[in-house]
């Protein structure tokens, strides 16, 4: 039976999946030059304004110069930095309290319903209020990306300790597990899956968080850039940053999707 | 083809073996009542007493409700009762002795991150004198022994519903438990397995080397396997009902258990009595 099963996992995992993904690749690449020539055409023929609309050639050559003449650097280092720090805080702050509210059940009923407002409000209008407090520069912008984040991960932290399976507690107790072995082998793996099945979210709010702060004031980051394309009505800079932004953030998600992919292989059937 | 090989001779002479016999357990006057301090308490247990000797194999029966799994849960250390104290080799239960007291579950309860291997091997890791060598090596001949070469590094995910309870047996067993507790944990698998797992588990278990208790709703399979069946009454205020001596000599073959009839008349009176419980809990 065992010799069985491993032939039927062989032959799962043998099947021929990765052929199909060529012809959609190609499929969608098509698609995307398609789109890209008929929008190049179209200014080129004045049906729409570049003006407005920007043309692909002419972005493409902005975010060329950008990266030649090296201005684009301090403007992105500058988003990665304030996004990646207020996820940190984030993090840190959001398990700490997280934990803090799961084992002290009286805490947990006070702070449980002030989490439960901050989630269900869309917490970027807490922008202009941050930039008041904290100033146009790095401060603001990382107190917004950490309140985006924060609250995500309390939450993973929180029910992910609430739910954990106490049918997995007593079994370690049985085994002759003490506390320590319980939190390491149930409650720390439990709750990292929950924050690992969150840490998209939490990747894509900081950044957020920590754009639409620079959009609002200051003079640094990939959020000023688009505000100063707004200002001089510069659609060339506009579309090219927003492209930038995408590609940047379709980078990292794929670096989050592999380390969440790696940390719950065990979830994975066959 | 048997799930387990199971050895004549001792299977690892590796093994400390610390005591002479399997132990004897006593429930003396045990009573449990769940929401104490609430507005409704509810008495489920009241006042039951019940012995068990060294070696026997009790199965224990009932109307669901009526307490069974508690009764299992005290007796591991896990629940306190509300009254009375429970003796194994005339010592009280304190807390969880995992050291002699092996418990299978109803649910599989295998760590999802971890693999067939670590799942194994976790209670020897938890043991004072856990050697990393003498550890492989064991796992590795429990995981020949349940049939599961080839699947050491799976994770429970990954298996079918009587692999993983296959685990869950070599996980409880790998310790060498003079006292084992057993809360339905067949209930779970299809027919087949299930019959195949009963063999096994009177293979390794079935020769008086263990104390065994277990809890099952099945009457067939308690009397298939058990030396003595107790009955427990309808819950609240659940106690023994009575004890049923199964009178079938050992060595027991599964297939043809069913043939003695003794096992007609034990299974038909134990019927008889378990229904005037389940009459009681409906006629209310």
């Amino acid at each position: 039976m065992a010799a069985d099963l491993t032939a039927q996992a062989g032959r799962r995992r043998a099947a021929p999946t990765h052929h199909r993904i060529p012809l959609v690749g190609l499929l969608r690449v098509g698609l995307l030059l398609v789109f890209l020539g008929a929008w190049e055409g179209a200014t080129r023929l004045l049906w729409i304004d570049p003006f407005f609309y920007g043309a692909p050639s002419s972005i493409a050559a902005n975010l060329l110069r950008q990266f030649t003449t090296g201005t684009i650097w301090k403007h992105l280092w500058t988003t990665i930095q304030e996004a990646l720090l207020g996820l940190g805080a984030g993090f840190l702050v959001g398990v700490f309290f997280g934990w803090l509210a799961a084992e002290r059940p009286l805490l947990g009923q006070l702070i449980e319903p002030i989490m439960a407002l901050l989630n269900a409000i869309p917490r970027i209008v807490l922008a202009p209020l941050f930039i008041l407090w904290f100033g146009f520069d790095m401060g603001s912008r990382v107190a917004l990306a950490f309140v985006m984040v924060f609250v995500v991960i309390f939450f993973a932290v929180y029910t992910g300790i609430k739910e954990v399976d106490q049918v997995l507690v007593e079994r370690i107790r049985v085994l002759g597990g003490g506390r320590r072995d319980v939190m390491r082998l149930v409650y720390i793996p439990s709750v990292a899956a929950w924050i690992f099945s969150s840490l998209r979210l939490a990747v894509g709010f900081a950044f957020t968080g920590a754009l639409v702060a620079e959009l609002m004031a200051g003079n640094r980051g990939l959020g000023y850039l688009m505000n100063l394309a707004l200002n001089g009505q510069n659609a060339d800079l506009m579309m090219a940053t927003v492209f930038l932004i995408m590609t940047m953030i379709v980078g990292i998600f794929a670096i989050v999707g592999r380390i969440e992919a790696w940390a719950t292989s065990w979830k994975r059937p066959g | 083809m048997s799930m387990f090989r199971v050895a004549k001779a001792e299977p690892t002479p590796t093994v400390i073996r610390r005591s002479v016999a399997p132990p004897s357990v006593r429930f003396q006057g045990i009573s449990q009542t769940f929401g104490q301090d609430g507005p409704n308490p509810y008495q489920a247990i009241a006042k039951l007493h019940l012995e068990v000797s060294p070696g026997e194999f009790l199965a224990i029966v009932g109307p669901s409700g009526c307490g069974k799994s508690s009764l299992l849960r005290i007796l591991a250390g896990l629940e306190r009762p509300t009254g009375g104290e429970i003796l194994v080799d005339g010592q009280p239960v304190r807390g969880v002795n995992a050291a002699r007291v092996g418990f299978l579950f109803q649910q599989d309860a295998l760590l999802p991150w971890r693999t067939v291997r670590d799942n194994i091997a976790l209670g020897l890791r938890f043991s004072k004198e856990h050697n990393a060598a003498r550890t492989t090596g064991m796992v590795s001949e429990w995981i020949t022994k349940v049939g599961l070469s080839g699947f050491e590094d799976r994770y429970p995910a990954q298996l079918s519903g009587g692999m993983r309870k296959r685990v869950a047996i070599a996980q409880t067993l790998i310790a060498d438990p003079d006292l084992l507790l057993m809360d339905e944990p067949f209930t779970a698998l299809d027919a087949q397995s299930r019959h195949l797992m009963e063999e096994d588990l009177l293979a390794l278990c079935g020769d008086g080397s263990k104390t065994i208790l277990f809890v099952t709703h099945d009457l067939d399979e308690a009397t298939a396997l058990a030396d003595r069946i107790a009955i427990m009454t309808a819950s609240p205020f659940s106690t023994i009902k009575t004890v049923v001596d199964v009178g079938i000599p050992r060595p027991r073959d599964l297939l043809s258990v069913r043939d003695n009839p003794r096992f007609g008349e034990v299974t038909a009176y134990l019927w008889h009595q378990l229904y005037e419980e389940v009459r009681k809990v409906y006629g209310r």
